[in-house]
């Protein structure tokens, strides 16, 4: 709403033009109709999670996450965390963090680098199925 | 007898010294409540308000310590290569927790029931 204060100073001093009420309103329903469509192709572009298509790709996962006991070493030694039944979005998120560096290891940096979204998604909802 | 009565203090502060490491569960449950982790995490730790956040409930009591240690190294200024995790929410309250927290809450969370597994 700032949009009229900034773009139509005069008019609206001199008592809201209807021209600066109109194009306001023109504005305004342009802003609403782009927005809308970003967020409708946002959503197209989702990318849908194929568990089958996972059984190809889980092989750089299961030598760590699939073995009961497994131990990562640094900076303390700890248990790599368990993943089936984690919430799938969680599992996207947590690659995607590794990803951008937002969450540091080097081997799941190196993985999560290495994924394409369509990949991300099929081992998301493969470990969260798996139960 | 002064071998003895040396013997018997080392024995006393061993068992002190194991009793203040030990993770307290209890304690636990309380910094859990306190730091009001269920508004996100749930109150049953393995239902979170937005399936972007982490089940807890089950996990291996050492990787939930290594994460919050992870959340501090990540709101203090560690380099990258410090295994780090920059989250301004989790962050914030991971370094509101003493050494003994973490070790506590996370003894909690792994011993509550919840859906995950290594594999099956």
């Amino acid at each position: 709403m700032n949009l009229s204060k900034t773009m139509y100073p005069n008019q609206m001093r001199n008592g809201k033009s209807s021209v600066a009420r109109r194009l306001h309103k023109v504005f305004a329903g342009l802003a609403m109709v782009v927005s809308c469509g970003f967020a409708s192709t946002g959503l197209a572009a989702e990318v849908v999670g194929n568990a089958e298509a996972a059984k190809a790709k889980v092989s750089m996962c299961i030598g760590c996450h699939g073995i009961p006991g497994y131990r990562a070493s640094y900076p303390e030694v700890y248990s790599v965390p368990k993943i089936a039944g984690q919430n799938g979005a969680y599992l996207q998120a947590a690659l995607r963090a590794y990803a951008s560096g937002e969450r540091t290891h080097p081997t799941m940096d190196a993985i999560a680098k290495s994924l394409s979204d369509q990949d991300i998604a099929d081992l998301s909802a493969y470990y969260s199925k798996l139960k | 007898m002064k071998h003895l009565k040396l013997a018997l203090c080392g024995v006393v502060v061993m068992i002190g010294s194991s009793l203040a490491q030990a993770a307290d569960l209890k304690v636990g449950k309380a910094t859990w409540e306190k730091l009001n982790c269920a508004s996100c995490h749930g109150a049953d730790a393995k239902s979170p308000i937005m399936p972007a956040y982490p089940i807890l409930a089950g996990q291996h009591a050492d990787f939930l310590a290594h994460a919050l240690k992870a959340y501090q190294r990540g709101a203090t200024g560690a380099p990258s290569s410090a295994n780090v995790r920059k989250n301004a929410v989790m962050g914030a309250f991971a370094t509101q927790m003493s050494k003994q927290d973490v070790e506590n809450v996370s003894a909690w969370l792994a011993s509550q029931p919840g859906p995950l597994a290594v594999r099956k």
